[in-house]
């Protein structure tokens, strides 16, 4: 057995550095296009990509700080209220002592049933939501306000901050439109409190639902019948119980010459050649990125310029300590066609053409609003064409599946279940805007 | 029972009652009103609560803001930083003393954000008078609302030493939201309480009471300022209201109509007992007098025979005929008022009637030394009563005899085509002139000294006159200077 001991401690050794090596977020920063043509102003992409690592490599998961809004409205009676009792119950299970939960519920009215509270009481807490009774209308603003409110009792870095909206109906009571909640997300986003909001059946409306979501970056949920909620509930625990990184800030400085023209998909603050986007969180093993558009000025053939410095920071959930990256990306510029052509890199370019459908898609969605049935169609059809077509080139079968995906939204725009094919594409365009995982 | 008595005794119960009732309900509704008015003052104290639970957060907000926009310099990069992670505020500006805007950077680049901004709060910059001068004076900081696309929009500013404005814009949806957050939760009260905006539209309610869309609220309050367009509305339910009272009322009514009824009903059980008594003594009195009737008509016949017969004892038996006539009169007044009868008038000589009373009566006013003088102008025959007519002078001449005595009486009768009238003066102490009318009611008698120890029944000329006026005529007291004056009136 002698032989083995050096064998073991060796092992003993690397799995300690291993476990003291402090994990990472992964970046990335590269360009769709990293050879431009030479002596012409040209578009590429910058894609800056973030992958959390994962939660194996944390000791302890990021605490929770979860409000859980229910909408109980009179339209929840019946089955959606009581799978939405069983999706939230579900939900708390998972949660320990060190997290805090709260539970709100409102109509026209709100009522806090359980005040923020460290999920030591589950059995109390369970009852409060069985006790649960539908009627009345719809109190979005004030629910997410009373929510807010409570998990601001425990505000903590140290925590995941989030409050989960639940709604099956249009806001009628109080602010309801899709820019007033917006707002409200995008202040609360600034104290690192997410609006996660999951819209049930065909009522709700999922403008309002997207835009809290998109402005506080929460994710969205659309469950078509309330057998959706459990799945639904799952996946949204799943995520913020993982989180390993927050705060995060992707700060892009382009350099002299090359202009910042739109980060696709994403809120971002550009100001001159400063770029701004912020997350609030990573979740682990999942990847989250920001697309810029550059437009890059006449450059001679064979000169390589730095195109922007990138930096990323964000809280490190696993070390507790704020962390930074620093890249630097350059362009170079040749004459040739077919380099410029070889050196692209597809997955970037599949992503940023994944988000230019998404574009499509949202301009086709407006068509179909403004009542152009056949316009929006013939949009949809359009996007499907380039997304096939840059499948091909880009050797991606996830913009070949979203083409197919979009020829078929193409023949759901009629009046019948349009309500419920508008959810699930609005639905569908924030994942791939967010890069949800649900 | 009588109609008029159980009339009587119906208005006993109800007019009170009916008087009561209108003051209790007076009362109610005056009380109504005042706890009304109470209840409403309790709401809006109610509201003045919430109303400074909100001017506080405000005035922490506008203390937080102040200590903000202590900015060391004007750098849009800082300030934009800053912007990012205040969540209370969605815009910062400055504008110099000149008005020129320093942030947002007046040459740009702008982020989107401060291009909606620009466009959103354009009105600041054309308003910038308000920055200068407001009711107060100048002023070096306050509150600055405007109404652009979702409707009210918010910013405080304040000056600095450089004459500088540095406002920023509240994230209004925040400001609200944290409202919302600082105000009670669904069920804290039973009524309702509704915080609307400028355009009346609820931004947040509490409470029990679900009003119905036409329900008005009992209190209102606006908010202090800046918010002073919204408003706080009070919406409580008022069935119910003031009911207690009602029906106490009713019950305090319903107590009284008993208590009045069960007093009508033992006044009026008392009543008739007492009318039936009377009625049994009036009756026994009857049949008394009527039983006393015979043996003394026979007592005056054979009184009058036997003074006939033995004209020696004549003084005597003269005074046995006087006392039994006299008690004949009393008996037959007694009757009379009892029961009045019917009159029955045959053809006859009133001086013949005068005379013969006259005659009856010589002897007891002879043993009071009362002289007669009598001058009869009346021998044409008439139709009347006789008996009638007896019981009339004889009460007179009962009078006189004693009131009057030791004075001359004189009777004096006068024809005329259609009346007799029969006239007896004594010369006694007369009627006070007060009295005048008063002698003629029952059971009155005059009282002074002269009455004093002279027994009557108060009922003679009260039957006389009545007996009188049966006869279509009258019985009047004439004036006289001496004495008393009586005539009596027989008509035909």
């Amino acid at each position: 057995m002698k032989p083995t001991l050096p064998l073991i401690a060796a092992l003993a050794l690397a799995t300690l550095v291993s476990a003291h090596a402090a994990p990472e977020v992964k970046v990335i920063a590269g360009l769709g296009r990293p050879v431009l043509p030479a002596d012409e102003k040209g578009t590429t992409y910058l894609k800056v990509a973030l992958t959390g690592f994962s939660s194996t490599r944390m000791e302890r998961r990021t605490p929770v700080n979860v409000a859980i809004v229910l909408d109980r409205s009179g339209s929840m009676s019946g089955e959606k209220i009581r799978k939405a009792k069983e999706a939230a119950i579900m939900a708390i299970d998972r949660l320990n002592s060190d997290d805090i939960v709260s539970v709100i519920a409102f109509d026209d009215k709100v009522q806090v049933l359980v005040p923020a509270t460290k999920v030591s009481d589950r059995a109390g807490i369970q009852a409060a939501i069985e006790r649960l009774q539908p009627g009345g209308s719809t109190a979005i603003f004030a629910g997410v306000s009373k929510g807010a409110a409570e998990v601001r009792k425990f505000l903590s870095r140290e925590r995941m901050n989030r409050v989960i909206l639940l709604s099956d109906g249009l806001a009628n009571v109080g602010p309801s439109s899709p820019g007033e909640l917006g707002e409200l997300g995008a202040s609360l986003i600034k104290e690192r409190i997410s609006v996660t909001t999951i819209g049930l059946g065909d009522g709700f409306n999922e403008d309002l639902m997207t835009q809290l979501a998109r402005q506080s970056d929460g994710n969205h949920g659309f469950a078509e019948n309330a057998g959706d909620l459990a799945r639904i509930f799952n996946a949204e625990f799943g995520d913020i119980l993982s989180v390993v990184a927050q705060e995060v800030c992707v700060k892009i400085r382009c350099a002299e010459g090359f202009r910042p023209v739109r980060v696709l998909g994403r809120d971002a603050d550009i100001t001159g050649q400063q770029v701004v986007v912020r997350l609030n969180q990573l979740y682990a093993d999942q990847e989250k990125y920001v697309i810029l558009e550059v437009e890059t000025p006449a450059t001679a053939s064979g000169r390589t310029r730095q195109l922007a410095s990138v930096e990323v920071t964000y809280a490190n959930m696993a070390t507790r300590n704020s962390a930074s990256h620093s890249l630097s990306v350059t362009a170079s510029f040749n004459a040739s066609r077919r380099m410029v052509e070889e050196r692209e890199d597809r997955s970037i370019m599949a992503s940023a053409i994944e988000l230019i459908g998404v574009e499509n898609n949202k301009r086709a969605l407006a068509l179909r609003d403004a009542g152009k049935i056949e316009e929006a169609k013939s949009a949809l059809v359009g996007n499907r064409d380039f997304l096939t077509e840059n499948a091909a080139r880009y050797d991606a079968p996830k913009l070949k599946e979203y083409g197919v995906s979009n020829d078929a939204q193409s023949k759901q725009l009629d009046e019948s279940s349009w309500n419920l094919n508008r959810k699930s594409m609005k639905k569908d365009q924030y994942s791939r805007e967010a890069q949800q995982s649900y | 029972m009588k109609p008029k008595l159980l009339i009587i005794y119906l208005l006993l119960v109800l007019v009170p009652l009916a008087l009561l009732a209108g003051l209790g309900v007076r009362m109610a509704h005056d009380e109504q009103t005042m706890m009304r008015q109470r209840f409403r003052e309790i709401l809006t104290d109610q509201l003045r609560e919430i109303d400074a639970t909100i001017a506080g957060l405000v005035a922490a907000r506008e203390r937080d803001l102040q200590q903000t926009l202590e900015l060391p310099d004007f750098d849009p990069s800082r300030l934009r930083e800053l912007i990012r992670d205040n969540p209370f505020i969605r815009q910062l500006f400055v504008l110099d003393k000149t008005g020129q805007r320093l942030y947002p950077p007046a040459a740009g680049p702008y982020t989107t954000a401060e291009r909606d901004f620009l466009e959103r709060a354009g009105q600041i910059w054309k308003d910038q008078q308000q920055f200068y001068r407001n009711s107060e004076g100048a002023a070096d900081h306050g509150w600055y609302v405007w109404f652009w696309g979702n409707g009210f929009n918010l910013a405080y500013w304040r000056r600095d030493a450089a004459g500088n404005i540095r406002g920023a814009e509240v994230e209004r949806t925040r400001l609200m939201a944290d409202i919302i957050a600082a105000l009670p939760e669904a069920e804290s009260i039973g009524g309702r309480i509704t915080l609307a905006d400028s355009a009346g539209n609820p931004v947040y309610q509490w409470g029990a009471h679900t009003p119905s869309p036409t329900e008005l609220p009992q209190a209102t309050l606006p908010l202090a300022t800046p918010l002073n367009t919204w408003h706080l509305a009070y919406y409580a339910p008022v069935t119910g209201f003031g009911q207690s009272l009602r029906s106490s009322l009713f019950i305090g009514l319903a107590g009284i109509a008993l208590a009045l009824t069960l007093l009508a009903i033992y006044f009026y059980r008392e009543n008739t007992r007492q009318l039936r008594e009377a009625t049994q003594r009036v009756s026994f009195v009857n049949q008394v007098s009527h039983e006393l009737k015979t043996p003394l008509t026979n007592i005056r016949l054979y009184a009058e025979l036997l003074e006939k017969d033995l004209p020696e004892t004549n003084r005597h038996v003269g005074i046995i005929v006087a006392e039994s006539q006299r008690l004949s009169r009393l008996i037959a007044n007694v009757l009379r008022f009892a029961r009045p009868r019917t009159l029955h008038k045959t053809a006859g000589t009133v001086d013949e009637t005068v005379r013969s009373v006259i005659e009856d009566f010589t002897p007891a006013l002879a043993a009071k030394d009362i002289v007669v003088n009598f001058t009869g102008n009346a021998p044409r025959p008439v139709e009347f009563d006789a008996d009638a007519l007896e019981q009339i002078l004889g009460n007179l001449l009962s009078n006189v005899e004693k009131y009057a005595p030791g004075k001359p009486v004189t009777v004096t009768t006068v024809q005329t085509d259609r009346e007799t009238l029969i006239t007896v003066t004594d010369g006694g102490p007369g009627i006070p002139a007060g009295q005048r009318d008063d002698i003629f009611k029952p059971f009155y008698r005059l009282s002074n000294k002269l009455s004093d120890g002279v027994t009557g029944t108060g009922i003679g000329l009260t039957i006389a006159r009545d007996l009188a006026r049966q006869h279509g005529g009258d019985l009047v007291l004439l004036p006289a200077d001496v004495g008393a004056s009586f005539q009596v009136k027989l008509t035909a």
